[in-house]
């Protein structure tokens, strides 16, 4: 299971701040192309994320402390990827007006929220080059993002 | 005021034209203030470096004026171009952030002018105004998308003919308004560098621009093409999935690929179209079939 952690205090702001909601495995939280409806921090449970493409089984799994649909979410744009959940999931529902007033009154959570960006930037860059470099095989090329 | 290299610079945020597009247009007039305070303004020629892949980051480039190239290079010396920065946009944005070297390569393709900003100025500026720091979160989600698109090219579509018709796509629906694909298209690359964009050579892009001309998906002399026959271009440009059974079992590796006799080796079966797959639906729950629960088929939710 893949590792993508919130770090504290922005963490304990939106475990505390967002809308509870239980999803079942094989729930479909959103879907690629989907315009942005909001994001979801992974609280118990797994969500796996893929470009919609194959099974969910072949995404990558996230656990507790991952946010999933982030950065639609704060572009308001489409989702990238699908999501779906594989393991029995709590999660916290941001929607996108509310995660902007959340950044707007507490400015300082902006600073961790772009170090998990630029951190998934540099993941996304260094695939670039595996996928360039033709270092990945077809099916672990996507979905390990 | 004029530069060494020709066109006239732009000497301050508040006078700027492209204000609209940029990141620093509308901040507080404090935080104006301090990002002049802070900016160097340069001008460079065409083919300038501003920075290289593996460089330690130095500062921002916010593009005033010009264009800029950011590419990736394989380990063969092969070249990927990731974006063709436009004015408004800010480059070395990951790298200063995060403190680790540039992943890019940022190369003007004409005269252009930049304003630079040193990382611990930026750090500080961003740290101090939170509305600049809104500004930059999205920014960099907005980075992300396009690396993500460009993993998503790379990784799934897997011919040099899917990844153009891919990026004609992309191309008519940027050019278009209010989320329309637009049928004209101005190509301001050359084939070399649409090579670069999709992660192909010269010579395949001209082949597969003749070939499409030929099945009549585009028309069209020199830069400017027309897509005639778009759902047509879509198509071509369709990820094809592996076709999976009612059980949702995925039938023998080769089944959608075609073994030349003579060399032994696949290629693509043409008759195997996506539509042959079953359609994810919009919202849904996916159901394990398969013994082994690894395979899943997807319905749609009631």
């Amino acid at each position: 299971m893949a590792t993508n952690t919130v770090p504290t205090p922005l963490q304990i702001a939106l475990e505390e701040g967002g809308k509870k909601i239980r999803r079942k495995k094989y729930d479909v939280l959103f879907q690629r192309g989907d315009k942005a409806f909001g994001m979801f921090l992974v609280l118990s449970g797994e969500v796996s994320l893929d470009f919609g493409v194959d099974s969910p089984a072949s995404g990558r799994s996230y656990g507790p402390g991952a946010l999933v649909g982030l950065p639609a979410t704060v572009t308001r744009r489409t989702y990238i990827k699908t999501a779906t959940v594989t393991e029995d999931a709590e999660l916290g529902f941001w929607s996108p007006e509310a995660l902007d007033a959340l950044l707007h009154t507490r400015p300082e959570l902006c600073k961790e929220l772009l170090a998990i960006m630029g951190e998934r930037l540099a993941d996304n860059h260094e695939m670039m080059k595996a996928l360039l470099n033709g270092d990945k095989q077809p099916s672990e090329q996507v979905d390990t993002v | 005021m004029l530069s060494l290299h020709g066109p006239e610079i732009i000497g301050s945020c508040r006078n700027c034209t492209i204000a609209a597009e940029c990141l620093f247009s509308d901040l507080s007039p404090e935080a104006s203030q301090q990002f002049e305070k802070i900016k160097v303004q340069i001008a460079y020629p065409k083919g300038a470096g501003l920075f290289a892949e593996g460089d330690t980051p130095s500062g921002i480039f916010v593009l005033c004026k010009g264009r800029v190239k950011m590419s990736v290079c394989a380990s063969d010396g092969k070249t990927l171009i990731v974006k063709m920065s436009e004015p408004g946009e800010v480059l070395g944005l990951g790298a200063v952030l995060s403190g680790k070297p540039y992943e890019l390569t940022a190369q003007t393709t004409e005269p252009s002018q930049v304003n630079f900003v040193k990382r611990h100025d930026f750090l500080r500026f961003i740290k101090d105004h939170s509305d600049a720091c809104f500004k930059v979160t999205l920014l960099l989600s907005e980075n992300y998308r396009i690396a993500c698109h460009e993993v998503r090219s790379l990784g799934l579509l897997r011919t040099a003919d899917q990844r153009l018709a891919n990026l004609l796509l992309q191309w008519s629906y940027e050019n278009g308004e209010g989320g329309k694909a637009e049928d004209r298209l101005e190509l301001k690359l050359t084939q070399e560098a649409i090579g670069q964009v999709i992660g192909t050579s010269r010579e395949t892009v001209i082949r597969a621009l003749a070939d499409f001309k030929k099945r009549q998906i585009i028309g069209g002399k020199g830069s400017t093409l027309f897509i005639l026959d778009k759902p047509g271009l879509a198509e071509m440009a369709a990820v094809r999935r592996a076709p999976i059974d009612i059980d949702g079992h995925l039938p023998p590796k080769n089944e959608f690929k075609i073994k030349n006799q003579q060399s032994g080796m696949f290629s693509e079966n043409p008759s195997y179209k996506e539509s042959a797959a079953p359609k994810i639906p919009v919202c849904g729950v996916a159901t394990p079939t398969a013994a082994n629960g690894k395979r899943l088929r997807l319905h749609a939710a009631t």
